[in-house]
């Protein structure tokens, strides 16, 4: 099986993409600055409803994703095995 | 006019704005849905270098799980928001028009009756010519009052069913595991997303452990702050600068507090504090929890890239000194210079959670205080007691 190697500061490029995101779901805002946009009708709380009523879960899911970002400052490099389409985007070398 | 027929009201809303709704929407899923391919490919098929390594795999856990439902609410919600505008654009011009036509015939009606009236009241009857002509030419504007009112009524009808349409796409995406009520049950039944995913009193307990107890200043906070400030930095020496940096990576908690406190202000250029978004304490302090794990992470990537001989101010995430003179005096005056830099950056901070009210203060003062005890733990060093050498800083030295 060929694998590729990755290295640390590719694996912190990868922490800071993840850290991003979960600034992101943190920042998702208020959806009902949008609601204007909608119209008088069921729209408008559909959206507030669908981009709000998990709000619970989009934060925890940022907590996780801040966490997973911050662990990759441990994480050092790794293998990526190539049967799995893992090197694209993450520039390992072969080994 | 109200009183002889109604008033057709416009159809408020903006298509292009659905529109760039849908488009941040399906943006918004596309990232979450590549960051879930990205983890899921990890989780599965990587080998880590390093426990370090095996440790970030193993907390991916179900999390690709959650960006998995995540991305689909907002890519799956595009689609029915882009026909919803199309559809809103249309009649909204259709019920544009109808009301246009429908107050200009009311305003020519009007106009008819005035001069009805004057030829009433100059003794004309209402079978003289002129008030049947007048009377015709108004019971036409009452025709187009009617068909306007019905183009409008039409309209709204459609637009109504495509709001409904839509409305009823959208609640059948919302209706997911994420959605909150059914959220503790669908991740406790996945054992949880990573290390401790709970209750959001949990991520509390998660960035100020009991091990290090939170005292909130309240109205203190200011005094506070400086306090901890003017001391920790206000004469910085190099000394003071090592030990303040390994203070600051034991206090990350704090720092994670008091990052989120300021979230949702921004200073203006005359120094004023605005609120832009009223961010709740638990968004302040997931906030808190990003912008301390980012600023981790830009440490060990600096850390990575820096050389063997790096100083202290990369140890504290800076660049490398360079020029002339000692080691020892650069690096005292990298140290006055980050003293000065953090005493006014932490009035422009207590400025800005200011502006957030007086719960903000609080986070922010439970932040302070976490890292001033973490600080004063480190401090209870001698003053003349030589500390060891800060090591070369590599990227487990990031810690």
């Amino acid at each position: 099986m060929t694998s590729y190697r990755v290295d640390a500061a590719t694996v912190l490029t990868l922490g800071a993409g993840l850290v991003d995101l979960a600034d992101a779901l943190t920042l998702a805002g208020d959806p009902s600055a949008d609601r204007w946009a909608l119209g008088p009708g069921e729209v408008g709380p559909a959206v507030e409803d669908l981009l709000g009523g998990w709000r619970h879960a989009r934060l925890v899911l940022a907590a996780s994703l801040a966490e997973l970002g911050e662990a990759t400052a441990d994480a050092g490099g790794l293998y990526l095995d190539t049967e799995a389409g893992l090197s694209h985007g993450l520039g390992g070398g072969r080994t | 006019m109200s009183g002889v027929w109604p008033v057709l009201e416009p159809v408020p809303g903006d298509a292009p704005g659905v529109r760039a709704l849908a488009d941040a929407l399906e943006a918004s899923g596309q990232r979450l849905a590549d960051a879930c391919t990205d983890l899921v490919r990890l989780r599965d098929g990587a080998v880590w270098d390093g426990p370090g390594g095996s440790a970030f795999g193993a907390r991916i856990g179900p999390v690709p799980t959650v960006l998995d439902r995540a991305a689909r609410r907002h890519v799956c919600a595009a689609a029915p928001l882009r026909a919803f505008a199309d559809v809103l654009e249309v009649e909204q011009a259709v019920v544009q028009r109808a009301v246009e036509d429908h107050a200009e015939a009311g305003d020519r009606y009007l106009v008819l009756e005035d001069r009805a009236a004057a030829l009433v009241a100059a003794g004309r009857d209402e079978t003289s010519s002129e008030l049947l002509t007048l009377r015709a030419l108004q019971r036409e504007q009452v025709a187009q009052l009617q068909d306007a009112e019905q183009r409008h009524r039409a309209a709204t009808e459609r637009l109504h069913a495509a709001d409904g349409h839509c409305a009823r796409v959208l609640r059948g995406l919302a209706d997911d595991e994420l959605a909150d009520g059914a959220v503790y049950r669908g991740l406790r039944g996945a054992s949880g997303v990573g290390h401790g995913v709970g209750s959001l009193a949990g991520l509390m307990v998660r960035v100020a452990p009991p091990a290090k107890p939170v005292a909130v200043a309240g109205d203190a906070v200011g005094l506070a702050a400086d306090g901890v400030l003017l001391v920790g930095y206000g004469e910085g020496s190099g000394r003071d600068l090592a030990v303040t940096a390994g203070a600051s990576v034991l206090g990350v908690g704090g720092d994670a507090l008091r990052t989120g406190a300021k979230a949702g202000a921004v200073l203006r250029a005359d120094g004023a504090a605005v609120p832009l978004a009223r961010l709740s304490a638990q968004e302040r302090i997931v906030l808190g929890m990003t912008q301390t794990a980012r600023e981790r992470v830009r440490a060990a990537r600096s850390m990575v890239d820096v050389d063997e001989r790096a100083t202290a101010s990369a140890l504290v995430g800076g660049p490398a000194l360079r020029g002339s003179g000692t080691l020892r005096a650069r690096t005292a005056d990298a140290a006055r210079r980050l003293a000065r830099e953090r005493v006014d950056a932490v009035r422009s901070e207590l400025a800005l959670a200011s502006a957030g009210g007086r719960s903000t203060q609080r986070l922010y003062g439970a932040g302070v205080t976490l890292t001033a005890a973490s600080r004063s733990a480190d401090r209870v060093v001698p003053a003349d007691e030589e500390r060891p050498a800060a090591p070369p800083p590599t990227l487990r030295g990031a810690r």
